[in-house]
């Protein structure tokens, strides 16, 4: 039980009386009243907020609900998501430090509780290009409480293992672009999701080389999920290009057409502990499954050895995830 | 560093506009410092000083300048060829640079410089001053231009000691006299602290003479000092501190219900960071207090308490650390000096751990404190679970408000804004509002104890520690000082439009299309001058109440 404060008197004549969102209901304006309380960010005018600090809580008010929720929160990198990164992670001297190629993580809580890690990329060709993610999580309805505020907020995730500190922006939260929030009733479950920093395609999602992993969040799921990996479509035969390498390389004494049919990948679980690695073959279609525990979820996902012949701008890999039972 | 292209057209208005609106200069002096960058500062400086021109004829003097010091720790801009040039519009007779003056009579190369009669780089006598204040006031600006809490024997702080000290000499030679010389009216300065600034109202105030002290805020606000109403032997901001409570006491609180609308206004705006709150922090919404009320608080302080890893289910005390150097020693304090108060309060800390201590670092610390203070001493205490030490720009207005149950300063504004909201303060000094009763002030270090052991105990015992009167006094005060002491004026604009082309544009617009004699800054600084009051005013409050009415122009029905 918090401490209360007998002498509290903080409203005022003035105070206008607070709306809560009806569910379904979506809030993507920093004017709208359901918006209702801002810790580490702004009111954005055409968005709904603007991460200003290096954590930030957005408290919204929300019809109490009587079943479950699914609660979906999206984010976007946008040009001033770099002003307002350059404003806060600046040091002296006064070195902007480049954010070209570089990937920024944040982890969503809803309600306090550690729900998602999204991965955003640097944002990709010209200032007007953005970058968004979204991530949906599944909340009881004991979980808001008497006051009705629905509380997501946003920080870097405690623990990183090394490789997912490479490349990683300073200060990777500081300009975050909340779109919109968006709570509904929710009648089955939220589907475990990937974020890659690249938006899926007919539910495959791109895996780009730049920060080399990428994270999967678990949804409402309660049993393991199955991540599917695939190579990518064009590249599933080897081709002429595959060709000339694995006998480059054969001369070297090396079968990288053999090779590339497996492909090593290390879990490590956002909440920290022990990472495991797992060696895959591609099956048909050239793809490959791996199962995570429910304990090891959220976690970052590294694909460790890729087939030689890989292009580089994609990874040359597409993911899916879905509940290991579905 | 700004441009300005409408700059020099406003200075050929101003110069127009000031010749027909005081009256012609006699023997008389008034003294204006113009010794800040920023335009705005002189601006207020100049502003009160002709209106008082108006009553009182007399010749500018502006003395000006920045030297190497304050070059590197405080100015970015500085351009004395802009203060010259609108000094000059609004009638200076002189403007000289008297920093490049006192380095010059420090290295005895000072050549002879003729200002209201007197050789300022001359043969000049020493100062009058006692010997204690002029230690007092070099002591302050060493620590400052040393960025430190307090000087230590090493002989980087002596030589800066010695440094201040040489030029201190000078400063107050050239000021003595100037002040001897003449017959100074005024002196208007919009700092009392430092030698470059001190030094000259410490000499006004010996010669007695008033100082007006405008302030870098709001529209025109400013404050007096008037030698014959100010307490010997305290420090200069103390007999203001005095007035202002009395002032307060007779004026302002008898008349709290008709002000009551007022207050809750101006209350509301304060947590919607309109007008201008606590200069450190940015007028944003992110700045803004969006809690209603008791269940909101305690959800949010959940989440609050996680931030900063305290237990919040105790109290919860938050220490504001000033930023260090900042004007030492110029209104009464509890401790020797800022350091020593928070250095103390953490100890005391460390033995109470029955209850949640938050410790912030000031925004603008970097600014003040080239010395790691705040993290040397977080990190003396880095094994207490109980005391957190953080930037107080890491937790946003919100989560202060949520996790405060009772708040510590020495003059922060933070003891004016939590009381407003039901938040006790302690306040281990002096401040211009310690003497409006919503505080509670120490004097000494074994008081500041007492008072914030029992104020510890009394938290955990459940006891009300502000009562409602304190609250509607926080929040009188709150609308006090941002509406019934401060005038708004055309001929300055409100300081939140900046110090650029739009300023120089209004100016202008002001000085050619509006008839000068309704500005009510004219007003202001002769009923502040005739009556001696410590502070400008919007309206006369000796009016009666239907006067006082009229004027205040209140929401209701007549």
């Amino acid at each position: 039980m918090s401490f209360q404060l007998p002498s509290l008197h903080l409203g005022t004549e003035f105070d206008e009386p607070t709306h809560a969102l009806a569910l379904p209901g979506s809030v993507s304006r920093g004017n709208h009243p359901a918006l209702v309380l801002l810790d580490g960010a702004s009111r954005a005018p055409k968005r709904l907020s603007r991460v200003v600090r290096r954590t930030a809580l957005l408290a919204l008010k929300i019809d109490r609900p009587t079943g479950p929720i699914r609660v979906s929160v999206a984010l976007m990198l946008d040009a001033i998501s770099t002003e307002v990164w350059r404003h806060i992670s600046r040091v002296e001297p006064e070195e902007m430090p480049d954010e070209t190629g570089r990937h920024r993580l944040v982890e969503v809580s809803i309600q306090g509780l550690p729900r998602a890690v999204l991965l955003l990329g640097s944002r990709p060709g010209a200032d007007r290009d953005s970058t968004k993610q979204r991530v949906s999580a599944h909340l009881q309805p004991e979980e808001i409480g008497e006051s009705g505020l629905l509380a997501v907020d946003f920080k870097l995730p405690d623990h990183l293992p090394a490789w997912a500190r490479e490349g990683l922006l300073e200060e990777p939260v500081a300009g975050v672009c909340v779109n919109r929030v968006l709570v509904e009733p929710l009648a089955g479950h939220v589907a475990p999701s990937l974020s890659t920093s690249v938006a899926p395609q007919r539910r495959w999602h791109p895996v780009p080389t730049g920060p080399g992993f990428f994270v999967v969040n678990p949804g409402s799921a309660l049993g393991p999920v199955r991540v599917q990996l695939r190579a990518a479509g064009p590249k599933t035969r080897p081709g002429v290009l595959d060709r000339v390498i694995s006998r480059f390389h054969r001369v070297r004494g090396r079968d990288v057409s053999s090779a590339s049919k497996y492909v090593e990948l290390e879990v490590q679980p956002v909440a920290g502990g022990a990472s495991r690695r797992a060696v895959l073959q591609l099956g048909e279609h050239a793809t490959c499954d791996l199962a995570l525990e429910p304990g090891e979820l959220p976690a970052y996902l590294r694909i460790l050895d890729s087939p030689a012949w890989a292009p580089t701008e994609r990874s040359g890999w597409t993911a899916r995830v879905h509940e290991a039972q579905a | 560093m700004r441009e300005l292209t409408d700059f020099t057209p406003f200075c050929e208005t101003a110069s127009a506009f000031w010749r027909v609106n005081v009256l012609p200069a006699d023997e008389r002096v008034i003294l204006v410092e113009a010794m800040s960058q920023d335009l705005r500062v002189t601006l207020r400086n100049l502003t009160v000083a002709n209106a008082l021109r108006r009553i009182e004829p007399a010749r500018l003097v502006v003395y000006s300048g920045a030297d190497e010091d304050w070059n590197q720790i405080v100015w970015t801009y500085f351009n004395l060829e802009e203060i010259r040039q609108m000094a000059m519009a609004y009638g200076a007779e002189v403007v000289f640079d008297a920093h490049e003056l006192v380095d010059h009579r420090v290295q005895g190369t000072a050549e002879e410089l003729l200002v209201a009669g007197v050789d300022l780089g001359g043969e000049l006598p020493d100062s009058g001053i006692p010997p204690e204040v002029f230690d007092q006031i070099v002591y302050a600006t060493a620590c400052r231009m040393a960025r430190v809490a307090r000087l230590d024997q090493t002989p980087e702080h002596q030589a800066k000691r010695e440094q201040v000290a040489a030029r201190s000499h000078e400063f107050a030679r050239i000021y003595d006299a100037l002040f001897e010389r003449n017959d100074v009216v005024a002196l208007v300065s919009s700092h009392v602290d430092y030698n470059n600034f001190g030094l000259a109202v410490e000499a006004a105030l010996r010669y007695s003479v008033p100082v007006l002290f405008p302030q870098s805020t709001g529209g025109l606000k400013a404050y007096a000092l008037f030698p014959e109403k100010l307490p010997t032997g305290k420090p200069i901001r103390a007999g203001l501190t005095d007035q202002i409570g009395e002032f307060f006491e007779e004026h302002i609180w008898p008349h709290r219900e008709l002000l009551h609308r007022s207050t809750e206004l101006t209350t509301w705006r304060a947590k919607a960071t309109l007008g201008r709150p606590s200069w450190w922090r940015p007028g944003r919404n992110y700045s803004n207090v969006d809690l209603r009320g008791a269940v909101d608080r305690a959800e949010v302080r959940t989440y609050a308490a996680r931030r900063t890893g305290l237990d919040a289910d105790r109290p919860v005390i938050i220490v504001f650390n000033h930023a260090v150097s900042d004007a030492l020693g110029t209104n009464v304090e509890a401790f020797p000096d800022l350091g020593a108060w928070f250095e103390r309060t953490t100890d005391i800390a460390a033995e109470r751990d029955d209850v949640s201590w938050l410790f912030l670092d000031h925004p603008n610390q970097a600014l003040y404190d080239g010395s790691d203070f705040f993290a040397r001493v977080a990190a003396g205490h880095a094994d207490r679970r109980h005391m957190g030490f953080m930037p107080s720009m890491d937790l946003s207005k919100n989560f202060l408000t949520a996790l405060a149950d009772l708040v510590v300063t020495v003059r922060g504004s933070v003891s004016t804004e939590y009381p407003a909201l039901g938040i006790p303060a302690i306040q281990a000094g002096w401040s211009e509002w310690s003497a409006c009763g919503f505080t509670v002030v120490a004097d000494s270090p074994e008081q500041y104890a007492e008072i914030l052991g029992a104020h510890i105990d009394g938290l955990l015992r459940g006891d009300v520690l502000i009562t409602p009167d304190q609250v509607q006094r926080a929040r009188l005060w709150t609308w006090f000082y941002r509406a019934a002491s401060d005038v708004p004026s055309g001929l300055v604009q409100h300081w939140q439009l900046g110090e650029d082309d739009a300023l120089f544009e209004l100016l202008t617009t002001h000085m050619l299309h509006v008839e000068s004699d309704g500005d009510p800054v004219f007003a202001a600084v002769r009923r502040m001058w005739r009556r001696r009051d410590p502070f400008l005013t919007r309206l006369d409050w000796t009016l009666g109440r239907e006067e006082l009415e009229d004027t205040l122009a209140p929401v209701g029905p007549i």
